[in-house]
């Protein structure tokens, strides 16, 4: 009796074991789509995924992949097929580049498409017009009663010796593209005591900290089309004088993928087309603030614009 | 006749435990149950017991904690333990139920995307009755039947009104349904990565062990590096592993065919199995070790060869002990495999860091309650089984 | 039969035994005896080769040791030790049964054969078969240990004070028990100890070591009378013609007892023909006492305190030591023999000890 329960024990734990070397059916193998664990990632993985799959191609989910770097890292070895990338990135994922060139919308994609299709065999497809960048976000009330609604206004108002901190990531302080940029563009310099650095930061804590005031926090760190702006009640401050590169999400995919389905470049376009900044905002504060599932947002969306 | 000393009068002795416990109750009582949020990102206001629930139902929770209060200074045990081990039943599933139709209550007035999140209140309260069941099966140690009921009967109750939907109104169940179809794939992952992990761990271990205890030299370096490993954090670990294995899939295709890859569950699965080896070898080789000489002498001496003493007497003695190595291994291993969703290896983990990323506290639960839930029930399971496949003869303390 | 023959252990620079030559008849109990580090547990080893000699070699029944592989050669000897090493994950019955498994014995054999030695060993087999080690006490552990040791049957059992684990006691009552066993099975045994009194009571031949040589290899008798030189007369202690009478049972000196039934005996016959004290019996021959004859007959009811009996007379499976040390005790200058039912078998007088005594 001993030795059959052993033996059933044993069995159960090579069948868990087993379960992790399983793979898919069998027929054409499917498109594994990734992305990165953010909000934005995940709608913009589902809508790829649903468009591919209307088009009649078998995709795999595998969405919420990991940060960029793992992500991208997928890529290249093969893990996965697709995953949407920003134009931006392009200036860390290469070096040397001149960094002039990321701030023009489609000089940016031109130079990262040619860069990663010669370097990688990675091709990129059709961007959305959405500026995803770097921002500075303030509560509407700090907005309105200091009259804040750009940069250089900002930038008139620290210097004019008002309350200000920001909660920010160490990389948007250190990086040369970021913090110190607009510093540079528009004529600001913050103190220590002004920046609150959360390690690893993400928007999603810093506008949280920013919108309860948390330790004196009274602006943040944002992307443009975060969805909590909107719902936690932040203004953005424009960047009149382009201080940042540009973001725009497009979907990437693996050389040897393309070729077998040149098709999804015109399947995925249209639809990345319509993604403006606000339809961005819009869809990520369906996701972030009221909790919807990202496949579910994607399909209402798609649907309702016809593109399924 | 010399006067009897006077010894009936004994001071009334309390159950301490259960005392700490009741006064937790008690406190719960004061603190704010839920959280209502604007929305599942905004910052919460706490709302009182007497907000959510009828005078009703705050006088029969307020009574069931001030009886666990009068119990615990019973002198009498198996009375103490039984008003305990009921108030504790009945506490912990009502607990969750005026939560969950609490929430109910405050959504129904609340704006359209808010969430009503568990409050202090209930987890101080939700940890009181878990110290009074606790306290309540101590006492029983010798009734069986008994501490079965107070172990299952609650946590059946907690389902069952589960399975009715009562739960579905709290944020923490609303996170669960916008996520369904993912939860049940990433909690198959999480399982077979770390029991998986596990298992081909012990092939390797087990082995090792063997080596260990029979050659001086071995010993060292395999514990030496077994230790090493363990001290490295477990995202330190992984990452040490990607940069390699990529380099080793690019260079051999042959491997990237076989889906073996620099990211993904391949080097999770490899970090896991390294974690899990030291205990596993530890255990095996104190157990062998352990082994009593006389009856290893007495069994070569009565002509045992070597096999047969190994698989007569050996490993059926050592055998507890190994299996003990391979359930501190997979408890480990189910906390350490949360990680693994940063690496793109999936699991529960997935949730835990998209929670981060969005500041969702209650996603963030979503991913860490099962871990837990996962590795208790895991550890459960282990505890049982070891205890019994062991012969009566060699249960010594630890095991029963 | 065991024929040891110039065998010698060395361990490095170490001699543990050196050059012994020794033989053990078919159905002797041999014990090996002598100070710490002698050789004794080191020769008992050799004979089943969990030792291997250094130089010489072992013959048993005729042939090598060696010619066999040991396991082998193992599973035909019996093996008993000190620290019993019974498998505490196996029951009592398993426990037996371990050398009939290994030789593949059918399960109903095996416990057939597991409750005929609990038997054998005087334990209950439908109370202790299915109990495990941990539950036993120590004799009861030994006794199993015993028993798994016989199970195959072999011809030979090798034992490493098997009885030394206990309180003296217990020792005595299992020491006695052996034996009896041993009457009946007459295996040819070689047991090592360090208990000299254990020596002289089981063995049929003493083997004396001492630093890894043999020095006497003598009958209990011999080694009691004829101490081959310094170290064994001082070994055996200053004491052994005591030592020798615990060999002598006391059935061998036995003499009549003159005795009377009670109520038999009138006033007049009291004083003719019959020594001063004698012993009173009953109708069945079982012993009340003994009276002075000056004092008249004992009446119908007459019977002396059993306690007070009991500390003068001795059992027939007693030995000469014990009839002495009564006699010593109470004063007197003889003993009743009584059987189990108390029924006067003899009498043992000091006269006789004295004379069975002179070396």
């Amino acid at each position: 009796m001993r030795t059959r329960v052993i033996s059933l024990v044993v069995s159960v734990m090579v069948l868990a074991s087993s379960m992790l070397g399983c793979s898919g059916g069998g027929g054409p193998d499917p498109i594994v789509v990734g992305s990165k664990i953010d909000t934005e990632g995940a709608l913009l993985a589902h809508t790829i995924m649903l468009l591919l799959d209307d088009a009649g191609i078998e995709v795999e989910d595998r969405s919420s992949f990991g940060p960029t770097q793992i992500v991208r890292k997928a890529l290249i070895s093969g893990e996965i097929d697709l995953y949407p990338e920003y134009t931006g990135n392009g200036a860390f994922f290469f070096e040397g580049t001149d960094p002039e060139v990321w701030k023009d919308a489609e000089q940016g994609y031109e130079e990262v498409a040619r860069l990663d299709l010669d370097t990688n065999n990675i091709v990129w497809l059709q961007p959305a017009p959405a500026n995803n960048t770097w921002a500075i976000a303030v509560p509407r009330a700090l907005a309105s009663s200091e009259s804040l609604s750009t940069l250089d206004d900002l930038a008139d108002y620290v210097n004019g010796g008002g309350e200000f901190k920001i909660a920010c990531s160490e990389e948007f302080v250190t990086s040369p593209m970021a913090l110190p940029a607009f510093q540079q563009a528009y004529g600001f310099e913050l103190t220590d005591s002004q920046l609150l650095v959360l390690s690893g930061g993400n928007t999603a804590q810093t506008e949280q900290a920013a919108a309860q005031g948390t330790d004196g926090v009274n602006a943040a760190m944002a992307y443009g089309t975060d969805g909590s702006l909107s719902a936690l009640d932040l203004v953005v401050l424009s960047d009149p004088r382009g201080a940042q590169p540009v973001y725009q999400p497009a979907p990437i995919v693996r050389g040897e993928v393309f070729e077998s389905y040149p098709e999804i470049a015109d399947i995925l376009a249209p639809a990345f087309e319509s993604l403006t900044l606000e339809t961005l905002q819009t869809l990520n504060a369906r996701i972030a603030f009221e909790g919807q599932d990202a496949g579910d947002v994607a399909l209402d969306y798609l649907t309702q614009q016809g593109f399924l | 006749m010399p006067a009897e000393p006077n010894v009936s009068h004994a001071k009334p002795r309390c159950s301490c435990v259960a005392l700490l416990g009741t006064a937790l109750g008690v406190l719960s009582l004061a603190l704010p149950w839920l959280t209502l949020r604007t929305s599942r990102l905004a910052a919460g206001e706490g709302v009182l017991l007497w907000d959510v629930a009828g005078p009703a139902v705050v006088a029969v929770v307020a009574l069931g904690w001030f009886a666990a209060l009068v119990s615990s200074f019973d002198a009498n045990t198996q009375r103490r333990a039984l008003t305990l081990g009921v108030c504790g039943t009945l506490l912990a599933p009502l607990t969750l139920l005026i939560a969950g139709s609490g929430s109910t209550s405050l959504l129904s007035s609340a704006e359209e995307f808010a969430r009503s999140s568990l409050g202090p209140g209930i987890w101080v309260g939700l940890i009181a009755t878990y110290v009074l069941l606790h306290t309540a099966r101590q006492s029983l140690g010798a009734q069986p039947f008994l501490r079965n009921v107070f172990t299952w009967a609650p946590l059946a109750t907690i389902v069952a009104i589960g399975m009715t939907g009562a739960y579905n109104d709290l944020s923490l169940a609303r996170e669960f349904s916008g996520n369904e179809s993912r939860f049940a794939q990433e909690a198959l992952t999480h399982i077979a990565l770390s029991l998986g992990s596990v298992a081909i761990g012990a092939c390797i271990a087990v082995p090792l062990g063997i080596a260990a205890t029979r050659s001086r030299r071995a010993e060292r370096p395999i514990f030496i590096i077994a230790s090493a490993i363990e001290t490295i954090p477990s995202l330190a670990l992984f990452g040490l592993i990607i940069a390699p294995l990529s380099a080793l899939s690019y260079a051999y295709p042959a491997l990237r065919e076989a889906g073996i890859r620099g990211v993904g569950i391949t080097p999770a699965l490899i970090a896991l199995v390294l974690y899990s080896l030291l205990p596993i070898v530890h255990n095996t080789y104190v157990g062998l070790k352990e082994v009593s000489p006389a009856a290893m002498d007495a069994g070569r001496g009565m002509g045992m060869s070597r096999a047969q003493l190994a698989r007569r007497v050996e490993f059926p003695l050592a055998a507890p002990l190994i299996a003990e190595g391979v359930r501190t291994a997979s408890v480990q291993s189910i906390g350490n495999t949360a990680v693994a969703a940063l690496i793109g290896a999936g699991g529960l983990g997935h949730f835990i860091f998209q929670g981060l990323g969005q500041a969702a506290p209650d996603l963030i639960l979503l991913g860490a309650l099962p871990v837990i839930a996962l590795a208790l029930l895991v550890d459960i399971i282990m505890r049982a089984a070891i205890a019994a496949l062991t012969p009566r003869g060699m249960h010594t303390e630890a095991t029963t | 039969m065991i024929a040891i023959e110039n065998v010698t252990k060395q361990y490095g620079r170490t001699v543990a035994v050196s050059d012994l030559t020794m033989v053990v008849g078919d159905g002797e109990l041999c014990v090996l005896i002598g100070p710490s580090g002698c050789g004794k547990t080191t020769t008992l080893r050799m004979i089943n080769r969990l030792v291997e000699p250094t130089d010489g070699r072992i013959v048993i029944n005729g042939s090598d040791n060696r010619t066999s592989r040991p396991e082998t050669l193992r599973r035909s000897i019996g093996y008993a030790i000190q620290s019993v090493g019974l498998f505490p994950h196996m029951t009592v019955e398993q426990n037996i049964g371990a050398v009939p498994s290994i030789l593949g014995w059918e399960r109903t054999a095996i416990a057939k054969r597991g409750r005929e030695l609990l038997e054998l060993v005087g334990l209950d087999p439908d109370a202790y078969a299915a109990k495990y080690p941990s539950e036993l006490s120590g004799g009861e552990a030994q006794r199993i240990g015993v028993a798994r040791a016989l199970a195959a049957d072999p011809p030979i059992l090798l034992m490493d004070e098997p009885f030394g684990a206990v309180d003296p006691l217990t020792r005595e009552m299992l020491q006695r028990q052996f034996m009896e066993i041993q009457t009946r099975l007459k295996k040819t045994i070689v047991l090592v100890t360090h208990d000299l009194d254990e020596a002289i009571r089981m063995a049929d031949k003493v083997a004396v070591m001492r630093s890894g040589s043999l020095v006497q290899y003598d009958t209990p008798e011999m080694l009691l009378s004829q101490p081959a030189d310094s170290f064994v007369r001082d070994f055996v202690g200053a004491d052994r013609a005591l030592k020798r009478l615990s060999r002598i049972p006391v059935t061998t000196l036995m003499k009549p007892a003159k005795c009377i039934k009670r109520g038999e005996l009138s006033r007049t016959d009291c004083t003719r023909a019959l020594p001063r004290y004698v012993w009173v019996v009953d109708g069945e021959g079982r012993l009340l006492g003994w009276t002075d004859t000056t004092q008249g007959p004992p009446t119908e009811s007459w019977r002396m305190d059993e306690k007070e009996l009991d500390r003068v007379s001795v059992r027939d499976t007693a030995s000469l030591r014990e009839a002495l040390s009564h006699m010593l005790g109470q004063g007197v200058r003889s003993v009743p023999v009584i059987s189990t039912d108390r029924r006067l078998l003899g009498e043992v007088t000091l006269r006789d000890i004295e004379e069975a005594t002179v070396e």
